[in-house]
């Protein structure tokens, strides 16, 4: 990704998926808010990986939520699980950084 | 040869698929199986829209947060619900029209497990930001989505009920097994 048009367009792409998201949730089940939301973190992380911007610790979050996400449709307990997890995984390496 | 018993078995929702684009026969047997479906009333009050566009499968996808994976085809299942109210009443504008739509559906995600393509079907999507997105005529509304693409992925769900889990009750004469 290089041009600010291409940039822009990224960021519209999410600004949609979460404002239709936010729409949708008033009617869907709790447990979709939490999977919109992890869902977001990973387009986020894939924006930034485009922009150059991720590092390997994101990209290890990236494809761990894109590989236990989807846990959400079947197993309630296995992804509150899953989302503890990425919850700590990402205050350890907030931990470690400088504000 | 397989019954229709395996091939509705096969059908999974399926969200990971291959890059390679539906053929255009496939796709023509996908919209011949929509349109042998029944309709109350004999009405069809539905039409279909497929999209195999790139940048417009994005674009709907970013609009529809239950669209997951990478289809590369989708199928939009769309009301025009004044033909439905017309043919068969406000029960049909109502109710009926969405009930066709999934028996359209239906039909559409069995004949696709015969072609070995994978599908899912969508309802967490925003139907005016679809509308928008393909310059949908009124008074059609985009009511239903099947994503599809040659399966890839494996189905997230494994487990489906027993018939014993199934039945609810079974009135039967007593001396029938
Ligand atoms: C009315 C309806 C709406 C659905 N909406 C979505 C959706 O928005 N996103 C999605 O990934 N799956 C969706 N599904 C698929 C279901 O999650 C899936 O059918 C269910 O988990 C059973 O799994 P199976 O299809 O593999 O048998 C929908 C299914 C139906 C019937």
């Amino acid at each position: 990704m290089s041009s600010k048009e291409e940039i822009r367009s990224s960021w519209l792409e999410l600004f949609c998926f979460m404002s239709s998201s936010a729409r949708g949730l008033v009617g869907e089940p709790a447990l979709y808010g939490p999977f919109r939301l992890v869902d977001s973190l990973e387009k986020i992380i894939v924006i930034l990986e485009n922009l150059g911007m991720a590092d390997e610790f994101m990209e290890k979050e990236k494809a761990k939520i894109a590989e236990k996400k989807l846990i959400a449709i079947t197993d309630r307990d296995a992804f509150i699980d899953f989302l503890d997890e990425i919850v700590i995984d990402f205050t350890k390496e907030l931990k470690k950084a400088q504000l | 040869m397989a019954t229709i018993l395996d091939i509705m078995k096969k059908r999974r929702s399926i969200r990971s698929h291959s890059s390679q684009p539906i053929k255009k026969q496939d796709m023509e047997r996908l919209v011949e199986a929509a349109a042998w479906a029944p309709s109350a009333g004999n009405s069809y009050p539905w039409n279909i829209v497929i999209v195999q566009q790139k940048q417009l499968l994005r674009k709907i996808q970013a609009v529809s947060p239950g669209m997951l994976g990478n289809p590369t085809a989708l199928i939009i299942l769309c009301n025009d619900r004044e033909k439905a109210q017309a043919r068969v009443g406000s029960k049909g504008r109502e109710l009926f029209c969405f009930m066709d739509i999934a028996h359209a559906a239906q039909n559409i995600c069995l004949e696709a497990t015969e072609l070995g393509i994978g599908s899912c079907l969508i309802m967490s999507f925003n139907p005016d930001a679809v509308a928008e997105l393909i310059d949908l005529p009124e008074p059609y509304t985009a009511d239903y989505l099947i994503s599809l693409g040659y399966s890839k992925g494996q189905q997230v769900s494994t487990k489906k009920r027993t018939v014993k889990e199934t039945i609810l009750s079974w009135i039967k004469e007593k001396n029938d097994e």
